[in-house]
């Protein structure tokens, strides 16, 4: 008599595996938030001991003496900012693009040069041309900078989305004579609503990992991009405050992974019809 | 028809918030980067005639011609192992259930946090006499320590894995949502052949794939090609400057050593001719697949 074989169900496999990656992938994160315990005596004598000494809170103390909260508020106003203005922006012509308007067909394959185009590029005539309108040192400027990096990413999916039936209903809007801030409101947002904060969230973590920018427009208003490398400087390079920045930004990275994975799975079931 | 005249005036009108922004942060930009390409312009100088000389000035740049082979392998290195790795990881987040959405958002945190603050980590970790990686060899495994960063292959592989690390999840991410423009009835026809998941995959998901990681290969290749806070933040260009890429040089040209933007925009513009043919080409073949896709 022969033994019944039990197959293990390859999702159990691919499950494991994925679960295994993915914490050896967000390993050197993990071990950081882990590390921003330690003594910063400790950590400065032997920055790679992560465990042992007891926990202590030092290092997040010592981060804010330093200034990285006024780092951190900088960086949100301008990833803030950013998603405001990518928004702003490509709503309105994502919807004339799904209503076939053919300048805005045009205007975004040309928005899609922007990626052809490396931002180091443009870096030099910026700083330039905020030397003389005496925009330096604008948070304000740099969000709006950091927008246009998102822009042809939010166009191309909001323009998916969009698509026929918001046009349809846009053009009854239209009889109905309402104003473009009541379509806005009544039909583009209700239809597309989860993109929006899909693009919203993209354009942020794409704002507050600005780096080029920065470094050549900001001097006195540091943003967490250029303030964190200030740690490693000099004759004593601050291990502890380094790794207690990076597990305070992991919180905010978790809660944005979450928003992003649920707005990803929605967008997937859409798709889907379902 | 006046409606409909109306409404297309107003469409056009919408668009303007975009066209404005591109105008300000890209348009305006780069035709000043061309003009100080071809005038020899320095910050704080007046426009100088046509010339050519921030031309050769680029191209008589010792480091020039290095940092471009330097770009062009790191670049083609990179997106070809973030592609390969993110559509694998995209495959296996599709057939691992539910589940899988949890360890996304674990995959996710490399990129989403910020840029500086991953280099420096990696920096933490490799640091060389008492980083993570050193102490680990030394004192768990009793080997001697080496430096990773302080060798040519080893800092740009460094460079590299963590040009890896960081941008997959991304791109795994990008691909995982792109699978659900496979038609449910195609692969519900596929299973009830009782063709194999693989040959689903290598056949169905593949087709219907394409196009997105075409454009997603333009696009990284763009971004890596230009990578410059890595390179600035975990070797700074060396070990004597092995791993400087254009955009490095052009930085340190540009910014550190007496503002010579003309310089620095010319080796920028210089390598124009290798990116734009390249994404163009993807684009290109991108926009065929989509098309035959939908007849």
């Amino acid at each position: 008599m022969s033994r019944p074989q039990h197959h293990f169900p390859t999702s159990v496999i691919l499950r494991i595996a994925i679960w295994l990656i993915a914490g050896v992938w967000c390993a050197p994160i993990l071990l950081a938030a882990v590390a921003a315990l330690r003594a910063p005596k400790r950590l400065a004598m032997n920055p790679g001991d992560i465990l042992g000494g007891e926990p202590t809170f030092e290092s997040f103390i010592a981060l804010q003496r330093s200034g990285g909260g006024d780092w951190l508020r900088n960086s949100l106003i301008v990833s803030a900012i950013a998603a405001i203005v990518t928004l702003l922006c490509s709503l309105p012509l994502a919807a004339d693009i799904s209503r076939k308007s053919p300048i805005s067909r045009r205007l975004s394959d040309l928005l899609m040069l922007t990626y052809v185009v490396p931002t180091s590029f443009l870096s030099f005539p910026v700083l330039y041309l905020a030397v003389i309108l005496s925009l330096r040192d604008s948070l304000v400027v740099l969000g709006i900078l950091s927008a246009a990096t998102s822009l042809p990413l939010a166009v191309m999916v909001l323009q998916a989305q969009a698509g026929t039936a918001a046009g349809q209903l846009m053009d009854i809007a239209a009889l109905e004579r309402l104003s473009l801030a009541q379509r806005t409101w009544h039909v583009i947002i209700p239809t597309v609503g989860h993109s929006v904060l899909a693009i919203a969230a993209i354009a942020f973590v794409l704002a507050w990992s600005e780096y080029a920018y920065s470094l050549l427009l900001l001097s006195s208003r540091l943003t967490l991009s250029i303030g964190l490398p200030h740690l490693l400087s000099g004759d004593v390079w601050r291990w502890s405050e380094l790794l207690a920045a990076v597990a305070i930004v992991g919180l905010p990275a978790l809660f944005l992974a979450d928003v992003v994975t649920r707005l990803v799975n929605l967008l997937r079931l859409r798709q889907a019809g379902v | 028809m006046i409606v409909q005249r109306r409404a297309r005036a107003t469409w056009s009108a919408t668009s303007i918030p975009a066209i404005l922004l591109f105008l300000l942060t890209v348009a305006v930009p780069a035709s000043v980067a061309v003009l100080y390409a071809f005038t020899g312009k320095r910050l704080g100088e007046p426009v100088a005639g046509f010339t050519l000389t921030n031309f050769s000035s680029a191209l008589r740049e010792p480091l020039f011609t290095a940092a471009l082979r330097t770009s062009l392998r790191f670049a083609v290195v990179c997106v070809v192992t973030k592609l390969a790795i993110g559509y694998g990881l995209a495959g296996i987040l599709t057939h691992a259930g539910r589940s899988a959405t949890a360890a996304l958002r674990l995959l996710l945190l490399p990129w989403l946090i910020p840029g500086s603050a991953a280099c420096l980590l990696w920096v933490w970790l490799l640091y060389q006499p008492s980083g993570v990686l050193d102490h680990l060899v030394r004192s768990v495994l009793g080997h001697p320590s080496r430096d990773i960063l302080g060798s040519a292959d080893g800092a740009f592989w460094s460079l590299v894995a963590f040009n890896v690390w960081r941008e997959t999840p991304f791109w795994a991410l990008v691909f995982f949502a792109s699978r659900k423009l496979v038609p449910p009835q195609l692969q519900e026809e596929l299973r009830l052949a009782g063709t194999s998941t693989w040959f689903a995959e290598r056949t169905l998901v593949a087709a219907y794939s394409a196009p997105t990681v075409l454009v997603c290969s333009a696009i990284s290749f763009v971004w890596t090609f230009g990578e410059f806070q890595s390179i600035e933040l975990i070797t700074r260009g060396g070990p004597s400057n092995h791993t400087q890429t254009v955009a490095s040089v052009a930085m340190d040209i540009g910014y550190a050593a007496g503002i010579d933007l003309g310089t620095a925009i010319c080796m920028m513009l210089l390598t124009l001719p290798i990116i734009l043919p390249a994404v163009l080409l993807l684009f290109v073949i991108a926009k065929r697949r989509r098309a035959a896709l939908i007849t």
